[in-house]
């Protein structure tokens, strides 16, 4: 009976966390691009994330009214929307703020440029989240529909005991995840200018000689991450309630989940991402609730501290 | 007279010329930010310390502030401790959680030191909430308030929080004059070579962490005493860690009175600002501090420290210790010009490139010039003129005229010139 109800606990978290892990897999390589291709550590990601998040609430609040835009996969269409929209953004604002700390002007810095990165970073996410407590006030929203309240059973199974609940919206949501990341994947193999990001990210100099405007590549690759990451947010926001300083929270978990992978590796970010949504579920089953973030960043720790290539990096990435 | 003097004469005027201040202001409300400001500096110069001079970038500073702010809060509450007593003792304790954090994480360097850090602090913050102390307030203790420093006018905090600051001034001032500075330094400008020179860059990392914690622990103990009330979010969180980063970037990162100017300028803003608006505008304190510090990255990314330095004493040049500005790639003087129309079908076009590495003259007075249809190559020593030289074509890039027969050809081709050849010397290891 108890081994039983035991069963069924563990696989419920096992399929939330792979729903929760493919979403902050997809967020994961978000930044994960960024730092591959620039080398910069973006503090601001958690928050264009929240932009994600809130782009898709106020389409929602704006174009739901319309009738022939009211299916249930409207809020999915959004999200994937947030994605083109804050890759201009980002685009925007790597040409205002961003190149001025890195790429060929990082050399002219002190420390390389990592003061000025991690300081310059640190300012937007600051603006932007206490900008959208102002903007977007500081109660909690959500964008859910019937989706996010209903689910597939699953089961039941082992005698009629055992049943797991699948929610509909997490699982389109992650299904939708997996997309971006294999279109991603496929963008990044497969076209030049995929080809040219990542010679950019290999060697700047060598990639200048072969006539590859890095700076254009490195404008492209920040606008990519973060509209990935919002992406993500969207995604999330589907089935999650936020508010503007939701970004501090995942910023952490995106990170645990691009150093476990190995940082600046793509297909290693999405499978961190995915091992830190289900070690956050599967934890919830032993440990109180407040201290299922502890065990995020504990793991983190071990990980940066134990093994800093992370699990599919290699030894030569690291210093 | 020695820097080390001459820091101790200013930090005496200004703690005299502070505590001026302390009995001419008589709002309450004014006397409590003359009292946080000083807690806020020595944040700031606690964060100078470590990261300021090692190189080494610390997003956890919150760690150590919280620790301290918990444990003076918490002896108080369970064994009646006083503040004289827990707040030294805080400081002894977070320096020794300083040895605890740098051992293991200083097997690390760069992006992923900074990282490592930044978990430490919030892993805290979620324990802290898990064990039941959501919000710590220090009882009042009245039959021994001095005892407990818990006084009835606020000119005591104020006095208290300077003779703090002067301390971390002090302490600062003598470390950075002596051995510990100078160590400090040559790891942040590299490791490596520190290493290879006889420093034990360990030992030196490990000594400054255990002092800057110590004086953050000293902070977070004092700051408790002043507000009376202890949350996880107060003092473990991301503001706190940032704040400490800001003050000293804001100042100017690796001077003694950059970390304290960057507190004095911010904290009164912000504290101000948030008072009158933060009714419309509830973030508005985090909205500065990001403007604050995205200017100062853009405008003078030394810190407003530098910047006065130089706006006041013209004459100077801006030497920074940990700088070394002939470390970098390009060529100290020379004039490079694509021409827009050739003539006799030049279109590169360089003289008088000259480099010197610190007292090294590498280059000196080169010229050349590069014709149509014409293959030039330079030849030299690894780290003389070669880098320099392509560097800066490299930038002429971005100016090519329209004219040029260089905006013509494709890319790869215009790279042909002058900017290859460095990369060669893999070939013959």
């Amino acid at each position: 009976m108890d081994a039983l109800q035991t069963l069924e606990n563990v696989l419920q978290s096992l399929v939330a966390g792979l729903q929760m892990g493919a979403m902050y897999g997809l967020m994961c390589v978000g930044l994960t691009i960024i730092f591959g291709v620039m080398r910069v550590i973006n503090f601001a990601q958690g928050e264009f994330m929240m932009l994600g998040m809130y782009f898709t609430y106020f389409c929602f609040s704006w174009l739901g009214a319309y009738a022939f835009l009211d299916g249930v996969w409207f809020p999915f269409v959004l999200a994937l929307l947030a994605g083109p929209a804050l890759f201009l953004l980002g685009m925007i604002l790597h040409r205002l703020l961003i190149h001025t700390v890195t790429g060929r002007k990082a050399s002219q810095l002190e420390a390389g440029g990592h003061y000025a990165q991690l300081v310059l970073t640190l300012g937007i996410a600051l603006v932007l989240q206490n900008g959208g407590l102002f903007i977007f006030g500081s109660t909690p929203v959500s964008v859910s529909n019937e989706l996010s309240y209903s689910a597939w059973e699953w089961g039941p199974m082992v005698g009629d005991r055992v049943s797991v609940f699948v929610n509909q919206a997490q699982t389109i949501s992650a299904i939708l995840a997996l997309a971006v990341v294999i279109g991603f994947g496929l963008l990044m193999v497969k076209t030049r200018l995929g080809k040219s990001l990542r010679a950019a990210s290999d060697n700047p100099d060598a990639a200048t000689y072969m006539g590859i405007n890095v700076d254009r590549a490195h404008r492209i690759a920040f606008g990519l991450g973060i509209g990935i990451t919002a992406i993500g947010g969207g995604l999330m926001a589907t089935n999650a309630s936020f508010q503007p300083y939701i970004g501090t929270e995942y910023v952490i978990i995106m990170y645990a989940g691009v150093v476990l992978g190995g940082l600046g590796s793509v297909r290693g970010a999405f499978l961190g991402g995915m091992i830190i949504g289900i070690l956050q579920q599967v934890s919830a089953i032993i440990l109180p609730n407040q201290l299922q973030n502890t065990v995020i960043f504990v793991c983190f720790l071990a990980i940066i501290l134990l093994r800093p290539q992370g699990i599919f990096g290699q030894r030569d990435r690291v210093a | 007279m020695s820097g080390g003097t001459r820091d101790l004469i200013h930090i005496g005027l200004f703690a005299v010329v502070y505590m001026v201040l302390a009995f001419l202001v008589s709002n309450s409300y004014y006397q409590l930010i003359m009292t946080i400001v000083p807690v806020w500096a020595v944040m700031g110069l606690s964060w100078n310390l470590f990261s300021g001079y090692s190189g080494l970038i610390s997003f956890g500073h919150a760690a150590f502030f919280g620790l301290g702010a918990y444990l003076v809060a918490l002896c108080m509450i369970v064994w009646e401790l006083n503040p004289w007593i827990t707040i030294p003792l805080a400081t002894v304790a977070c320096g020794a959680a300083g040895l605890l954090v740098g051992l293991p994480t200083f097997r690390l360097r760069g992006h992923y030191f900074a990282l490592a850090m930044l978990a430490y602090p919030l892993a805290l913050l979620y324990i802290f909430e898990w064990l039941g102390y959501q919000e710590v307030a220090l009882p009042r203790k009245e039959e021994a308030p001095v005892l407990y420093m818990q006084f009835e006018s606020q000119v005591p905090y104020i006095a208290l929080a300077l003779l703090l600051l002067v301390i971390a001034l002090v302490v600062t001032s003598r470390l950075i004059h002596c051995r510990f500075g100078m160590s400090l330094l040559a790891i942040k400008l590299d490791e490596d070579a520190a290493e290879a020179v006889g420093i034990n860059t360990l030992a030196w990392k490990l000594s400054a962490i255990m002092i800057s914690a110590a004086l953050a622990g000293a902070a977070g103990g004092f700051y408790a005493v002043v507000l009376l009330v202890v949350t996880p979010l107060a003092v473990f969180g991301m503001l706190v860690s940032a704040q400490a980063l800001i003050f000293a970037m804001f100042g100017g990162v690796g001077t003694l009175w950059g970390p304290v100017l960057g507190a004095f300028i911010l904290v009164p803003l912000s504290e101000i600002l948030y008072a009158r608006y933060a009714a419309d505008f509830p973030g508005i304190q985090g909205v500065i501090y990001g403007i604050a510090i995205i200017a100062v990255i853009l405008f003078a990314p030394q810190g407003i420290f530098w910047k006065l330095q130089v706006l006041l004493k013209p004459g100077r040049s801006l030497v920074l210790g940990a700088t070394a500005s002939g470390m970098n790639d390009r060529a100290d003087v020379g004039l490079l010009k694509v021409d827009a129309v050739p003539e006799a079908g030049v279109i590169l076009e360089a003289a008088g490139l000259s480099k010197a590495f610190g007292g090294l003259q590498a280059t000196n007075n080169l010229g050349f010039q590069v014709k149509t249809g014409e293959l030039l190559g330079i030849i030299g020593p690894n780290g003389r003129v070669k880098r320099p030289c392509s560097t800066c074509s490299m930038d002429l890039y971005g100016q090519i005229p329209d004219q040029s027969p260089f905006a013509a050809m494709p890319s790869w081709e215009r790279n042909q010139t002058g900017s290859v050849p460095w990369e060669w010397r893999v070939l013959f290891r």
